[in-house]
């Protein structure tokens, strides 16, 4: 489908007929991010599928597929150009933390290596992969009964082990390596692929039952310049017939900086005060969403609390009142029917789609910003579904303990037992060792001699426990330690939400037997502003549009002379007349409203009239106003 | 003043050998157009801030390179205000790299900055190179 260039108009049907309102481009807005190809030029794209042609994977296009999930109808697009390549790169192919927890203790002899395809220049996006071994063996299966090879299965993950695909046997692909061997090439749906070379001299040992492999790829970034380029293009966008541009502006994108307080408040400031000037010089309204650095990104912090303490000293030092932050990130699936797959031709690869990934979700706040009515919040519990969210995040990742002392030998005894510090603990994690014997778990709750693989103790996950049985005592003074991982359950709570929401950064929250919400439409005002929340500012924003947009008629005509006034002002008033409750109809967005024309002293040279709106909006019921200035001339 | 001693900014430019490259730098640096009229005092002056700021970068013409190189060496490194750094060296979303400058540096719009000082700051905030 061919990508629309303009916004449609949807006039409104009143009576019967076609309404004489002007047309009204609220709830179209545009989204500036980096993708995997496409344009730079500002394109319109009515569904997931326009974007994915255009744009093909990556972060901007998955935030744009969570905006077509909450509501959205039509995107303005502007990808930034990226400046740095992401990892691997052709030139510089990734390692993969090897996890050895099986038999033998050095774990697999397969020796692993992410890579780009040919031709492919960066990753088309970020993941976290995890490769989990579930039968050991080898890539090529052996029949020869003195030696003999199984093939080894595994299961993979797209998102940090969060869920995992179905377990699949390892396949050989072609030989490589010196002296060659055989060699399992694994597409991984994003440009990239992980080669395992067999070993060659124990094959049989190449993949190891419980061993893993992590690594991760990133996609390539654009830089302030870059993303302020992208930023300006779409916000100077103008509708040609009517001059406004678009409602507001979502930026999917974070520059490759520290994400410190200065570096966040300067990319706040600098969005805002484009924003600022289009109202200033050219009264056009505009606001912006941004996203926060997620957890891992933020500079120095551990812990969600560390995270939050963060963004709420950026927010103590930086508000504007055309600017809305997202701190919710949440677990969200693609967007349905669009295959996530890899782009490379005729290869054949399960789709990512089908593993959700953690993101902002500012794509999901910025699509119900755009299906909502102007004065309904995007917190609104019934209606303002967020269909691809799974779960609120951030959580913080499993942590790695290694070498906790857990017991002492006395050359005498074999039977050991006691509770790990930290816990619940993550299966598939435990070791415990005296340097001569090995135990690993399985996964079962068990611990086996990871070099005779025999049941050899248990691990309560839960709470800890642990008990071995040695089959020859450990030394006398030999420590006997244990590295795990264990969950330290650092998740978002209604304490830590309620701080954020202090910090005027929207959240997420879950609402049991309805989903997951926006926790309100915060903006990032300061404290005592009107313009607390979205609803306000986009009734008002509206409505200064619109009058501007109903002004276009009066442009080069004659002169607005005192006798015309009347039906200047009736024109004028007309949109806001129709945003005002009436008894028939109360569901809409102002409750009552008062327009102020006076002409500028010099009307009959520069064509000024100057315009106060005074409204009152039905959600908070509180007299905003906004004054600026309509031309009936043109400026060269 | 004598009636030949005023002459628009194109005809000076002409007279005074500044190339059709540098002449919208030129006006842009001072906000006039070429058709404002100026006395020689008045141009001679904003020639030599001109060229003190560096013109604008391209090879040097051989004609004038005697002339030029005497005058940037009588006058190094000068400063200018951020703004006109902004003006002249910046293409693209002026509004969102200045902001952007300005609060990551602590500038203002009439901070005085070396070319130097503009352009290591550009490199690292906005270009992202450390």
């Amino acid at each position: 489908m061919p990508l629309k260039d303009l916004p449609g108009y949807y006039p409104e049907i009143l009576d019967g007929g076609l309404g004489v309102m002007p047309p009204s481009l609220a709830g179209l807005f545009g989204v500036v991010g980096v993708s995997q190809k496409g344009t730079t030029d500002v394109k319109f794209a009515g569904n997931s599928d326009d974007v994915v042609a255009e744009y093909g994977l990556g972060s901007m296009s998955e935030r744009i597929f969570d905006a077509f999930a909450s509501g959205a109808w039509q995107i303005g697009i502007r990808r930034a150009l990226p400046t740095s390549d992401g990892s691997p790169t052709q030139d510089t192919p990734v390692t993969p933390t090897h996890k050895t927890y099986g038999d033998p203790t050095a774990g697999g002899l397969a020796q692993a290596e992410v890579r780009l395809h040919s031709g492919v220049t960066n990753p088309y996006n970020s993941r976290k992969f995890k490769i989990k071994i579930i039968k050991g063996g080898g890539i090529k299966k052996v029949t020869d009964p003195a030696n003999p090879v199984e093939v080894a299965t595994y299961k993979l993950s797209r998102n940090d082990g969060i869920s995992w695909g179905p377990e699949t046997k390892f396949t050989y692909t072609h030989d490589a390596g010196t002296p060659s061997r055989p060699a399992c090439s694994i597409d991984l749906g994003n440009g990239t692929y992980i080669e395992f070379l067999e070993d060659d001299t124990t094959p049989e040992d190449s993949l190891v039952a419980g061993d893993e492999y992590w690594w991760e790829t990133t996609e390539a970034r654009a830089n302030n310049d870059s993303l302020g380029d992208a930023i300006e293009d779409l916000l100077d966008w103008t509708d040609p017939n009517t001059g406004q541009g678009v409602e507001y502006l979502y930026v999917a994108a974070l520059p490759p900086v520290t994400q410190n307080k200065a570096n966040i408040k300067s990319f706040w400031t600098a969005i805002c005060t484009k924003v600022e000037t289009l109202w200033t010089q050219e009264t056009r309204p505009c606001w912006v969403i941004v996203d926060v650095p997620s957890l891992e990104e933020a500079d120095g912090c551990e812990t969600i609390d560390e995270w939050i303490d963060l963004l709420n000293s950026v927010s103590a030092e930086y508000r504007h009142v055309r600017l809305c932050v997202n701190a919710g990130f949440a677990y969200l699936t693609g967007a349905p029917g669009v295959n996530y797959g890899s782009m490379i031709e005729d290869t054949v690869q399960p789709s990512v789609g089908t593993q959700p990934q953690v993101r902002p979700a500012g794509g999901s706040l910025a699509g119900l910003v755009a299906g909502a009515k102007l004065h309904h919040s995007i917190g609104w519990v019934r209606y303002m579904n967020i269909p691809n969210a799974v779960s609120i995040y951030p959580y913080h990742p499993s942590k790695a303990i290694s070498g906790e002392i857990i017991a002492t030998g006395n050359g005498t005894l074999t039977e050991f037992s006691g509770t790990l510090d930290e816990h619940p603990v993550i299966p598939w994690t435990v070791q415990i060792t005296d340097t001569v014997q090995t135990f690993v778990d399985g996964g079962d709750g068990k611990l086996y001699d990871s070099s005779t693989g025999a049941e050899s103790g248990t691990i309560d996950y839960g709470t800890g426990a642990w008990s071995v049985t040695f089959s020859a005592a450990p030394a006398d003074q030999q420590s006997i330690t244990a590295n795990y991982s264990y969950d330290p359950k650092d998740v978002m709570t209604k304490v830590r939400m309620s701080l954020l929401n202090d910090g005027r950064f929207t959240t997420l929250r879950l609402w049991i037997g309805y989903g997951i919400r926006f926790t309100d439409d915060w903006l990032m005002a300061p404290p005592t502003s009107d313009y607390f929340c979205i609803r306000n500012r986009r009734i008002v924003d509206e409505a200064v549009r619109q009058v501007g947009i109903a002004n276009v008629p009066y442009v080069n005509s004659p002169g607005i002379t005192e006798k015309d006034m009347s039906a200047y002002k009736a024109d004028l008033s007309r949109p806001l007349e129709a945003m005002k409750i009436t008894e028939e109809d109360a569901d809409k967005p102002i409750m009552d409203y008062a327009l102020t024309l006076t002409p500028d002293a010099n009307i009959w040279s520069n064509g000024i009239v100057n315009c106060k709106v005074e409204i009152v909006p039905t959600p908070t019921k509180k007299k905003l106003v906004a004054t600026f200035q309509l031309t009936t001339g043109i400026k060269e | 003043m004598a009636e030949e001693d005023r002459y628009s900014v194109a005809e000076f430019a002409r007279r005074y050998k500044l190339s059709e490259k540098e002449l919208p730098a030129f006006c842009e640096l001072f906000g006039v157009s070429q058709d404002t009229v100026l006395t020689r005092e008045e141009f001679k002056g904003m020639l030599a801030r001109f060229e003190s700021s560096g013109g604008i970068e391209e090879p040097p013409q051989p004609t004038q390179e005697p002339q030029r190189e005497a005058k940037e060496e009588a006058v190094p490194k000068k400063k200018k205000p951020l703004a006109q750094w902004v003006a002249g060296k910046i293409s693209h979303a002026k509004v969102f790299k200045a902001a952007y400058l300005k609060s990551v540096m602590g500038w203002k719009d009439d901070t005085k900055l070396t070319e130097d000082e503009f352009d290591q700051a550009v490199r690292k905030h906005l270009l992202n190179k450390e």
